[in-house]
């Protein structure tokens, strides 16, 4: 019986993994039939295209060897044409300021013998372990620009890095894309580096010195309150005692008069505050009031006055 | 036989290499620094050339034809630009500031330079700046309507509201005499 029970319990937890090998087995074999058939889908895809291909290349007299490129689906480059990338802001690329503009140029020579059309430009963020996973996609900026043989056109393209992106490093692919006369479409990776977002250097934030001012004013406040709790209870007694005296207190019952002397003798007590908590207190309702004409200010005039709005 | 194909290919490296360096590559910015462009007013278009080639380029020659005269007036800088060197790794700028004569969209394309990547060639390379693209082109109204200060429209509302204020104020006038009045009376 017990060796029953230990075959049992070896049998039991065999179970899974016998499942699992022959589920395993299954979806390999189904892997095998897949690349089968698109092995043979590509064969049937290469077939069909050669006849083209062969036309294309006779057409494009010379661009035979990037036709042939062209098959694996991925765009390639031109090798009739010459491309190169300057960052002009900002400098040092290796580290962009997360929301500050980072623009290039790109300069494009045609050395072949017929007219190439570069049609655009786009950029876009990619993981930096894995440059086929997307982070971002910048708009792509249209030229639909003729370069002739043996002239030169230059390109501007401009992107802004969000703001949550500071601190991380990103893969930065910037692909040109343009095509010859025959309508043949290249594509050239003219920047493809790794860059680090960095925080953008800034002399004066607005934002944390707004911050400060509304936790120097909540201080204040907390202050002004435990003054008011601490130190005026010895005063309290005393002010209650003449207070009471203004109003028909005879009538414990009546809760409404209660409460109005409450109130009368907390409004007195705010009266004979000391003229420092009084003077912070003035001082904390002008930093809030300030605060928000300062907003207001900065929404109203940033259509008219963008000069004003990034002064401040 | 291997040795001598090695030094062949040396010197051929060289020789290109050689070549390659004192070649000048000039790219060319042009941007619009104006945000809103309107008209009648100055529009500032900004020319940066950069020179990201190992030599130095000579003779060059920024033109851009692409502000016709019945579009627009140049109000400072020229259209046309000459240096007769660029050193390498060196960027120049040239501004020009003109005036649209009309409304309407307007396709701001590229301008123009030559220029020599070497110095003693005959050879003049001839290449196009970047292009501003299309935009538009407000009209001096529209413009005047959203962002001017509306002096002479708060003058009239000043005026609008003089009456309002002037009738009350001169009612109480009137009583205040007459009760200052009979207050010094008795």
């Amino acid at each position: 019986m017990r060796l029953f029970s230990k075959i049992l319990l070896l049998v039991l937890i065999a179970f899974p993994t016998i499942l699992i090998q022959n589920k395993g087995l299954a979806t390999a074999q189904d892997a095998e039939d897949e690349a089968d058939v698109e092995s043979e889908d590509e064969v049937i895809n290469e077939q069909a295209d050669a006849p083209t291909d062969g036309e294309a290349a006779e057409a494009a007299d010379s661009d035979s060897a990037a036709e042939e490129e062209e098959d694996d689906g991925t765009l390639k480059k031109s090798p009739d044409a010459a491309t190169t990338l300057l960052f002009v802001k900002p400098d040092d690329y290796t580290n962009l300021p997360a929301g500050e503009l980072a623009s290039v140029i790109v300069g494009f020579t045609n050395n072949g013998k017929s007219d190439f059309v570069v049609q655009s430009m786009e950029a876009s963020f990619r993981y930096p372990q894995d440059f086929n996973y997307f982070m971002q996609n910048f708009t792509s900026a249209n030229y639909q620009k003729v370069v002739e043989p043996s002239r030169q056109a230059s390109f501007e393209y401009s992107l802004i890095p969000s703001d949550n992106f500071n601190g991380r490093p990103f893969g930065l692919v910037i692909d040109l894309i343009y095509e010859d006369a025959a309508g043949n479409l290249f594509k050239d990776s003219v920047f493809n580096e790794t860059v680090m977002i960095t925080d953008p250097v800034e002399g004066f934030d607005t934002e944390t010195f707004f911050l400060y001012v509304t936790l120097a004013g909540l201080a204040l406040l907390v202050v002004v309150a435990l003054q008011q709790t601490l130190f005026s209870s010895a005063v309290s007694s005393a002010l209650y005692s003449s207070s009471i005296s203004h109003f028909l207190y005879s009538d414990q019952t009546n809760y409404l008069s209660c409460a109005v002397v409450e109130l009368e003798f907390r409004v007195y007590n705010i009266k004979i505050m000391p003229n420092f908590y009084k003077i912070c207190l003035v001082l904390f309702m002008a930093f809030i009031a300030y605060n928000a004409l300062f907003r207001i200010i900065i929404l109203s005039t940033s259509t008219w006055c963008p000069t004003l709005h990034c002064i401040l | 036989m291997h040795s001598l194909a090695l030094l062949a290919l040396l010197i051929g490296s060289s020789v290109i290499t050689a070549q390659d360096d004192v070649s000048a590559n000039l790219l060319v910015s042009k941007t619009i620094l104006n945000k809103y462009v309107v008209q009648h007013k100055d529009i500032t278009v900004e020319y940066n050339i950069y020179n990201v080639g190992d030599g130095p380029a000579h003779n060059v020659l920024l033109r851009d034809a692409t502000f016709p005269p019945s579009d627009f007036k140049v109000i400072a800088g020229m259209p046309e630009a000459k240096w007769d060197v660029i050193a390498a790794g060196a960027n120049v700028t040239h501004a020009l500031v003109v005036e649209p004569h009309r409304p309407g969209y307007f396709n701001f394309s590229s301008a123009d330079i030559t220029y020599k990547t070497i110095e003693n060639t005959d050879e003049v390379q001839i290449g196009y700046s970047s292009a501003p693209g299309e935009g538009a082109i407000y009209g001096l109204e529209d413009y005047e309507r959203v962002f001017s200060p509306h002096i002479a429209d708060w003058a009239v509302i000043a005026l609008m509201t003089v009456p309002t204020l002037a009738f009350p104020y001169f009612l109480w006038l009137k009583s205040h005499k007459q009760y200052s009045g009979k207050s010094k009376r008795s």
